[in-house]
């Protein structure tokens, strides 16, 4: 098991090095001048000149890179840009709305997804399995910020039980969760109806599930014993993806929401080029991911001792 | 202990509804499009934005009358400087300040020593604002008393109230004690004189300002601002249909007009001239844009009737490179008709086979995604291929298409921008040598008139120092009417800027023009 995780370690560190190497040099080939963007059309070409130069974005490309590294090393992701600010301190700020998000509409999406899945393997063919297959199908295909604004409209503007738009005073203020986490979360329940669903049906075809059953186990017992804790294998992997989707993905629930988080930070950032912010929020990002990645296959090496061997 | 219990709801209620009154707070909630604060230091401000929360922070020395940009001397209002005088020859400006007026925060007291110190230092280019152009003409300041401050110019200007005294693009006046202290967070958390003074910043959320108590010019009835970000149009058109927003900037389609006036038939609908101006100027480095009978030629080929249609409210008329309303511009009546260039396209086809190309050309171009920026460009296309020139789009995101513009790569190339509203602010920024991309003190010259080929920057020197007013237009009306001769650029027309107040928001003054954003300093909430 220490090698296991020795070598998921390395394996971690080289990938988010490589994410964030590769997102430094492909901002910096991107049109586009993040001091034009800053300064707006009026400024003068002499002040432009000068504020590259305090920037340091006049220097040749790889010794802003060694800078880069340099500062990482030193746990400095450096300045905004566009406004000066710390980039850790501006990430920290919003990274606990991103995770609020994330954490409430997974939470959202498993309560619908998991149980509506295996009543349906459980009902297969029946008229219970068909509606919550379509259901979860038309669900699935609806764009996260169309279904978003249906949701602002109804609970929001219509009923008024809610806020329409904000972050509140704290990331978890469920004022403000609400509305966004029911949206994010009923699109990842109808992709998890489907894959609980899918693997429930899966596990329940294996032999040593009809080899119990003919033992004349109950079926509870199987269900809950044989089927169910096999089955949960490929929905907590895709429950780690979609954590992983979610943290970079809810750029458009956000918007629609006007929450503050990763995303909208991210997307005010790319188009203002703004080198430093999107570096450090990728840098942030990546070192998530990576370590979330990480606990899921330390998650599975416990599930299924046969993965560590692998 | 049956009637304590009683006597304590009876208490405990009496306390609710009391304090329920004392937190009856009048809570205005502005929305802003930005996604964030760039910064809310007057001498560092890019966008109209952290301009709106500066407008309510500070105060200049003097403004125009509330809810116009009439920059006439006459009608100048006192603001911090309570009366002024300037010398014969318009080289020397001497204000004299408001005694008593408090800086917010304990800050102590608005002296010429500040006014001096906020000036300097927009003028030192190691700051990185991008307001220091205004200044420049300034030679030196010089506090006489700490209530006095006199400017002398390099040369004589007419025009240095419109170009460096009123609200707007850093001209505010802000504390050197606070400033010192506070350092790179003044920008977050600023200290000014006026109305509202700063009291929270949420990131990408709201910046609240409240009520300044000891206000000079009397409290604010509003006890707070919340200036909020929220940069999608329809999250911000659904929250001010539902009553969340008191005041928001609109998006500047007839469509999302036609919108809120079904849903919130209430709403006051408000556009204020000029807005953005928005030109196309011709690159004179490229060829057949050197040649002028081309240039005239789209100029009769471009039929600027089409936008008012377009447009409706949206649009404002622009015959010259100055809208009319601005000080010094040249009236549309006082134009020759030859100067006027009323679409005729068989006029167009005559001046391109004189240039030599009877059949047309084609010629690239670059453009911003932006609405404002591809819609015009897509009509001028259109227009422009019916006397056979053909103009090849590649559409650029704006930040790209800014870039590249400033690098020369544009050839017929479009702005859509708010402007100082004088007549020399417009050329020396648009058609001065100077000016001129390539240049080191380049600003928006996209067709290098003045260096490659005609030039106004003489007269327009000589109306900035002439004293005398109607020989300071003549001047003006000789340039003006050089550069329709000219045409280094095709006014095409103003967007007016929009906004929606909640139908029980009383601003307190009319606002008529502007630069897009109110003054909350008298806006009261009506009751119905």
């Amino acid at each position: 098991m220490l090698r296991f995780v020795f070598k998921r370690t390395l394996d971690a560190i080289l990938t988010a090095f490589l994410v964030f190497s590769f997102v430094f040099f492909a901002m910096r080939l991107l049109p586009g001048d993040p001091v034009i963007a800053m300064l707006g059309d009026r400024a003068s070409a002499e002040t432009i000149a000068n504020v590259r130069t305090s920037l340091g974005l006049d220097k040749p490309i790889l010794i802003q890179y060694a800078e880069f590294l340099w500062g990482l090393v030193n746990f400095d992701l450096g300045q905004s840009l566009i406004n000066r600010a710390s980039v850790t301190e501006t990430m920290m700020r919003n990274l606990p709305y991103t995770i609020a998000l994330t954490i409430a509409s997974t939470i959202v999406g498993v309560v619908i997804g998991v149980p509506m899945g295996v009543l349906s393997a459980m009902r297969a063919g029946k008229v219970t399995d068909h509606v919550t297959r379509m259901g979860s199908l038309v669900g699935s295909a609806l764009p996260d910020f169309y279904l978003g604004v249906l949701v602002l409209m109804l609970f929001g503007l219509t009923l008024r039980w809610f806020p329409l738009l904000g972050g509140g005073d704290t990331a978890f203020d469920l004022r403000y969760l609400v509305m966004p986490a029911m949206t994010l979360g009923l699109l990842k329940g109808f992709g998890m109806i489907r894959l609980t669903r899918t693997a429930v049906l899966d596990v329940a075809g294996r032999d040593y599930v009809r080899t119990a059953e003919a033992l004349g186990m109950s079926r509870q017992n199987v269900i809950w014993r044989h089927i169910f804790r096999n089955a949960l294998i490929p929905v907590t992997t895709h429950l780690s993806l979609s954590i992983i989707a979610t943290l970079g993905g809810t750029i458009a629930i956000e918007l629609v929401f006007n929450r503050p988080g990763v995303g909208q930070l991210l997307v005010g950032a790319v188009t203002s080029r703004d080198y430093t912010l999107i570096q450090g929020g990728i840098v942030i990002l990546s070192v998530l991911v990576v370590t979330i990645n990480f606990l899921t296959d330390l998650l599975y090496a416990v599930i299924d001792p046969r993965v560590r061997a692998a | 202990m049956k009637h304590f219990g009683k006597r304590l709801i009876v208490a405990a209620l009496a306390v609710v509804a009391l304090s329920g009154t004392a937190l009856a707070q009048e809570i205005m909630n502005i929305r802003l499009g930005a996604r964030d604060i760039g910064s809310i230091d007057p001498a560092l401000t890019k966008t109209g934005d952290d301009e709106t929360v500066v407008l309510q922070v500070f105060n200049s020395l003097v403004a125009p009358p509330r809810g116009t940009l009439d920059m006439d001397i006459g009608d100048l209002q006192p603001q911090l400087a309570e009366s002024w005088e300037i010398s014969d020859d318009n080289k020397v400006w001497t204000f004299k300040l408001r005694p008593g007026v408090k800086w917010q925060k304990g800050y102590g007291e608005v002296s010429a020593e500040d006014v001096k110190f906020s000036y300097e230092r927009q003028m030192d280019p190691a700051l990185g604002g991008v307001h220091g152009a205004s200044f420049k003409d300034i030679e030196s300041i010089e506090v006489v008393d700490p209530l006095t401050v006199r400017f002398t110019l390099k040369d004589a200007n007419a025009f240095f109230h419109a170009s460096a005294l009123t609200p707007g693009f850093g001209r505010f006046i802000v504390p050197q004690k606070a400033v010192e202290e506070l350092g790179e967070q003044f920008g977050f958390a600023p200290v000014g004189s006026g109305p509202f003074e700063f009291a929270e910043y949420r990131p990408q959320d709201r910046v609240i300002l409240k009520a300044n108590e000891d206000y000079f010019l009397g409290r604010p009835p509003m006890d707070e601002l919340h200036l909020r970000y929220i940069p999608d149009n329809n999250a911000a058109t659904i929250a001010f249909i539902a009553g969340e927003l008191d005041s928001s900037g609109g998006e500047r389609t007839p469509e999302w007009v036609a919108q809120i006036e079904q849903q919130a038939p209430d709403a006051q609908i408000i556009t204020m001239l000029p807005g953005s101006l928005q030109f196309l100027h011709f690159n004179m480095k490229v060829p057949p844009l050197d040649d002028v009978k081309v240039r005239q030629a789209i100029a009769y080929a471009v039929d600027r009737n089409v936008w008012e249609g377009a447009f409706g409210i949206l649009h404002g008329d622009l015959t010259a490179i100055v809208p009319e309303s601005f000080y010094g511009a040249l009236q549309t009546a006082d134009i020759p008709e030859e100067l006027r260039y009323d679409y005729n396209p068989e006029r167009a086809k005559e001046l391109l086979a004189e240039a030599g190309m009877p059949d047309g050309f084609a010629i690239d171009a670059i453009i911003s995604e932006r609405d404002d920026y591809l819609t015009n460009m897509l009509m001028v296309q259109d227009m422009l291929r019916q006397v056979g020139i053909e103009v090849n789009l590649e559409v650029q995101d704006h930040a790209s298409y800014h870039a590249n513009i400033r690098e020369d790569k544009g050839t017929i190339v479009e702005l859509s921008t708010a402007i100082a509203p004088t007549a020399p602010a417009v050329i020396n920024e648009f058609l001065s040598e100077a000016a001129a991309v390539g240049k080191p003190s380049a600003l928006r010259n996209f067709s290098h008139y003045g260096e490659l080929g005609g030039s106004v920057d003489d007269l327009v020197a000589q109306a900035v120092a002439e004293p005398d007013a109607a020989k300071q237009m003549e001047l003006l009306t000789e340039a003006q009417l050089q550069i329709l001769r000219d045409v280094p650029v095709l006014p095409l027309q103003t967007a007016p800027l929009l906004s929606v107040l909640q139908g029980n928001i009383d601003l307190g003054y009319e606002p008529v023009s502007g630069f897009g954003q109110h003054e909350f300093a008298t806006a009261r909430r009506v009751t119905e």
